[in-house]
């Protein structure tokens, strides 16, 4: 019974939080690209204006769904795990603070000059509002992911009588795996929106020629996602290798190094077998993977046995990862042919191969995918601890019966679909038809 | 009254153990009653808007726009300065009310993706999302009904109260659509204006029995607030309270009455009294509550986080309250009398 409503539980925090990542990912990389069309079309340049227009409506799309799908996380933060605040207050109150007074300040003051004050500012003024928007989103995502770091690397304060005190506050908020966990963020969230902004173009090419502006934007979206995805997969290597030995049993988990030994190896693909803990067949490679596991003092790697009860789900964190990794290469491989004939097209997304064109639209939900599954990866590779070491997820579970918990669960379930519907299809409309200036007033209406 | 208050904690007033939890408590009252009165007619033309003929929708939706913006982050900011000044209480609420603030999610999800998406959308679906902002303001509301009627029996075997909240929560929605209708009585003419006069006196008698059965349950079903209501000082208080809402609903129903005969022109007065009322109600719960977050069990002392961590929370506060009340103040300012339409913009050539 409780097991079942843990895992409800579970899964309906993770559905509320992966939601709330995938806009925001999508609205600071394109809030990026967005400086970069601005600056540009200061010189008058027309092509660049143009891109910047239907960008900034598809941007403005973005940031709304990414606000309204945070207030159901934070209220879900307390309705799923009521406890989880008694332990952890101190610690998370500031960074909290600091998210929502960021957002606030920064949606207040600067998004509404960026989408609603352009005519009543000079050229220059508001191309640094875009800035300082692109700065905003950015520095409002950071506070999140410093908490969600922080909880899988506690560092700076100790647990005494059921609650963090904090000793060292920049300790606290400059955790070890916070610049790790920031950057993959980012640079997701560049590659989400270049891959995104690749197969719109992709998409407006297969239907019709390609003006100015959209071969500018789709030259732009290419080098853009190939850049950005060779970086994410650099960093998160260099990242795997750095958190190995924070957090051990996810790692052995992403390796697939079931049992500990003196010998590091290195699963590539493993089917599990359907009854027991044994594996179907599986594909290693024997000595290698040293630098990503953790080890102890006598030099043995700690493999997935040590964790025995408190091991993250194997099957669900090994095979996430898998599938991102997967994408990302298969992303990468795709953007870089792209690249290749778009230099021969000379930009013109229309004048790519058929196949390609519709390969590229597809892709365009592959950053989606990608920073999905890697999500998936993390969020599972902590369980069952909600904060790593010390406070299980099931100590602060809500008493809430199931049924009350699947019929909350759904009904989060419509609504984000029918946002996710509404996102899709509006910017279908706006691809198809071009996009629709929207006014707002001071006080009149 | 804060000397005495500080010294029945045996704590000198100048201690921050004793201030930074209380000035938190004032700035979340604060904003729970800006959120209330601010956002509150926006929750009710959203609740009327599903009532009303399909040719006068757009309009009712159109007036909300100049305040959209800052009326979606009253509650993102309540959660979030509840969550980080007071985390031991927050799980102990949100753990007993799931379902109302579940509701409330959804509702506020619906509202604000809602207009958004109206706005941007193609005219064949404004209508459907129209429909969906009114839902989520309904839910809304309801859910504020439900959170209200919980908060007032939260000691009690929840089971057999559920008329009650539903109840309650039908009031709510009674409640925020009175606000909704006087607002639009003063804001616009014609049959829009007819309307909401209607409107506003089916509402009315359901907001004021709500009122009056929150109150009820609030003194009968909680010994200790009783024993405060019947207290020398607080019997004047909230007599003084129930008089001051009793006055406020009886002149909105004759006002409203008479409005169809006589009076064509623009008033505010039916809106600034369900103001009064709202505020009234706010108040007389936060009297009653005070000093506790969970009726008699948890005081916002007991609740607060650690010093350090509230001094850095109101260092955050600190800097982001003078955009706040710059930007509030400047986006709030048109707030009252007849809508004005908008300048068309200057074209430079």
């Amino acid at each position: 019974m409780t097991h079942l409503a843990l895992w409800i539980s579970q899964a309906q925090f993770f559905l509320s939080l992966s939601f709330m990542l995938l806009f925001p990912l999508l609205e600071i990389g394109l809030a990026w690209a967005l400086v970069v069309f601005r600056l540009r079309s200061l010189g008058g340049s027309d092509r660049w204006r143009q891109a910047y227009r239907f960008w900034v409506r598809v941007f403005a799309l973005a940031f709304i769904v990414a606000f309204a799908a945070a207030v159901p996380v934070m209220i879900q933060f307390g309705s799923l795990w009521p406890l989880l605040m008694e332990r952890v207050g101190n610690v998370a109150g500031p960074m909290l603070a600091g998210a929502v007074l960021s957002v606030f300040v920064f949606k207040s003051c600067f998004v509404g000059l960026m989408l609603f004050g352009q005519r009543h500012m000079k050229e220059r003024t508001h191309a640094a509002v875009v800035v300082a928007v692109a700065f905003g989103v950015t520095i409002a995502a950071a506070w999140p992911v410093m908490m969600f770091s922080w909880m899988r690397t506690p560092a700076g304060a100790y647990f005494s009588n059921g609650q963090y005190i904090v000793t060292d506050w920049s300790a606290v908020f400059l955790n070890p795996s916070f610049p790790w966990y920031f950057g993959l963020l980012v640079l997701t969230a560049l590659a989400t929106a270049g891959l995104f902004m690749m197969g719109v173009s992709a998409l407006q090419g297969l239907w019709r020629p390609s003006g100015d502006a959209e071969k500018s934007v789709f030259a732009f979206a290419v080098r853009k996602s190939v850049l950005a995805l060779l970086t994410l997969c650099v960093f998160a290597l260099c990242a795997a290798r750095a958190l190995a030995v924070h957090e051990p049993a996810r790692a052995a988990a992403a390796l697939g190094y079931w049992e500990s030994s003196t010998v590091p190896s290195l699963t590539i693909l493993s089917v599990p077998a359907l009854r027991g803990s044994g594996e179907l067949w599986s594909w290693r490679w024997q000595g290698r993977g040293a630098s990503f596991l953790a080890s102890d003092v006598r030099g043995v790697y700690r493999g997935l046995d040590q964790f025995s009860g408190m091991a993250p789900p194997r099957d669900a964190t090994f095979w996430s990862l898998r599938v991102a990794m997967l994408g990302t290469l298969l992303m990468l491989a795709l953007a870089s042919y792209a690249w290749w004939r778009m230099r021969m097209a000379g930009g013109d997304a229309s004048a790519l191969p058929r196949w390609l064109q519709k390969s590229l639209v597809a892709a365009a939900f592959g950053g989606w995918l990608v920073a999905f599954c890697g999500f998936a990866h993390i969020y599972l590779g902590a369980h069952p601890y909600a904060v790593a070491g010390t406070v299980t997820l099931s100590e602060v579970l809500t008493g809430t019966s199931v049924p009350a918990l699947m019929a909350g669960g759904s009904a989060l379930l419509l609504v984000y679909v029918l946002s996710m519907a509404g996102f899709l299809q509006l910017l279908w409309h706006n691809m198809r038809y071009g996009v629709v200036p929207v006014a707002r007033h001071r006080g009149r209406a | 009254m804060i000397d005495t208050l500080a010294m029945a904690l045996g704590m000198p007033p100048q201690a921050p153990e004793f201030w930074l939890p209380l000035t938190f408590m004032g700035l979340l009252y604060l904003v729970v009653l800006a959120g209330t009165v601010l956002d509150g007619f926006d929750i009710g033309v959203g609740c009327l808007s599903t009532f009303a003929p399909a040719h006068l929708k757009p309009r009712m939706l159109a007036l909300l726009s100049p305040w959209r913006d800052a009326n979606e982050f009253w509650l993102f900011i309540g959660i979030g300065l509840f969550m980080a000044a007071f985390p031991l209480a927050w799980g102990r609420v949100m753990a007993e009310l799931y379902m109302p603030v579940t509701l409330l999610a959804v509702g506020t999800c619906f509202r604000s993706v809602g207009y958004e998406l109206r706005l941007r959308a193609p005219r064949e679906l404004q209508g459907f999302w129209g429909r969906v902002f009114g839902l989520g303001a309904l839910l809304t509301a309801f859910s504020h009904g439900l959170l209200l009627a919980q908060l007032a029996m939260l000691s009690q075997n929840e089971t057999a109260h559920v008329w009650f909240s539903l109840f309650t929560a039908a009031c709510s929605v009674a409640a925020y659509c009175l606000l909704g209708a006087s607002w639009l009585i003063m804001r616009e003419g014609g049959e829009l204006r007819a309307r909401a006069i209607f409107w506003g006196r089916r509402c009315v008698r359901w907001a004021a029995a709500g009122a009056v059965g929150v109150s009820v349950v609030l003194a009968l079903g909680n010994p200790g607030i009783f024993l405060k209501w019947s207290s020398n000082g607080g019997r004047a208080a909230v007599v003084g309270l129930w008089c001051l809402m009793l006055f406020c609903f009886i002149c909105i129903e004759m006002r409203l009455q008479r409005m169809i005969n006589t009076s064509l022109r623009s008033t505010a007065l039916p809106f600034v009294l369900t103001l009064l009322v709202f505020t009234t109600t706010f108040m007389g719960l936060a009297y009653s509550f005070f000093p506790y977050l969970v009726l008699d069990e948890l005081t916002l002392w007991d609740a607060a986080a650690a010093i350090d961590s509230l001094e850095r929370v109101l260092l955050l506060v600190g800097l982001a309250l003078p955009v706040a009340l710059v930007f509030n103040a400047r986006v709030y300012w048109r707030m009252f009398g007849m809508s004005l339409p908008p300048e068309p913009p200057e074209f430079s050539r």
